[in-house]
């Protein structure tokens, strides 16, 4: 199932300047899925640091990502889930709790593109765990696990 | 009053000592562009530009800019928002040849926002190939290696 961005808004609160999942491929609802995402073509969403500046923020706006690919996955999931019993699907606010155990190779600001695949790894109450891996071609660029709670922001 | 203001930086026997502190703190403007989409209604600071600006508090520091290479832990506990100072403030700090690992906090004045173990080094050069070969600087470039199971 692919999630346009305008699927993508009606299941995240994000907006641009902040919202870089573009285009969410869910291949298991729930549990799996696979974006393409650009990570130095966006616009500037902060002034004033020289650190978060769009060339030197590749870094940071991957890690974004990935909650926000793994936000749509979760949603895609409840969205099935509802739909099955026929009820108005759930929004996929949720809340990012944190990152473990995440590396990231030196020339990520060097890819104009890449793909990055975010799985469910465990359900522990009302926290969803997971983990990705960025790629480009056959390189491995970053990988990691991420911790969201789902709720409001 | 500027995008970003600093209200206070101090810094202390990093990298050349045993004691180490470096601290700074920042004025969270409302009218940074983030705020329109994240999110429209119930504006919040992204917790990952807490990472934005402790890169730019080592930044500084270390004369050049760095990239996250490494997270072993990383926990958001509280939203930031706009007109909040948020402050950071890395306890220990040191360097293991390109990487700078450390440990820091983060809190504003209703208490901690956030915490973490990373590690930060300068990103290397442009890499044109991509061969599997290259695909092994990133196990080269592990931090895990070095970081301890928790």
């Amino acid at each position: 199932m692919m999630y346009s961005q305008e699927k993508i808004e009606t299941v995240l609160p994000h907006r641009a300047p902040f919202l870089f999942a573009r285009e969410v491929e869910v291949i298991e609802a729930g549990k799996l899925g696979r974006a393409t995402v650009q990570l130095t073509a966006v616009d500037n969403y902060w002034q004033g640091e020289a650190g978060l500046a769009p060339q030197q923020s590749a870094d940071v706006l991957l890690l974004e990502s990935a909650a926000q690919v793994f936000g749509v996955i979760l949603a895609s999931g409840v969205e099935a889930e509802l739909a099955a019993s026929g009820k108005k699907p759930a929004d996929g606010k949720h809340l990012l709790l944190g990152f473990d155990n995440c590396d990231i190779a030196g020339d990520l600001y060097a890819q104009p593109e890449l793909q990055l695949d975010v799985a469910l790894d465990g359900v522990f109450g009302s926290m969803f765990k997971g983990s990705f891996i960025a790629t480009t071609g056959e390189r491995l660029l970053a990988r990691g696990e991420l911790i969201v709670m789902q709720g409001e922001a | 009053m500027g995008a970003v203001e600093q209200t206070t930086s101090r810094e202390k026997d990093v990298l050349g000592g045993k004691a180490s502190s470096l601290e700074k703190s920042w004025y969270i403007d409302p009218q940074q562009p983030v705020f329109t989409g994240h999110f429209p209604g119930n504006p919040i600071m992204p917790g990952v530009l807490v990472l934005g600006l402790l890169k730019s508090l080592i930044s500084e520091h270390v004369g050049k800019p760095v990239q996250i290479a490494a997270i072993k832990r990383q926990k958001f506990m509280r939203p930031v928002l706009p007109t909040n100072t948020l402050t950071i403030t890395v306890g220990k700090l040191e360097m293991d040849g390109d990487f700078i690992d450390l440990q820091y906090q983060a809190s504003v004045a209703e208490g901690p926002v956030a915490k973490g173990s990373i590690s930060v080094k300068q990103p290397s050069s442009i890499e044109q190939s991509n061969s599997l070969e290259q695909s092994n600087s990133l196990e080269q470039n592990s931090r895990f290696k070095q970081t301890d199971s928790h």
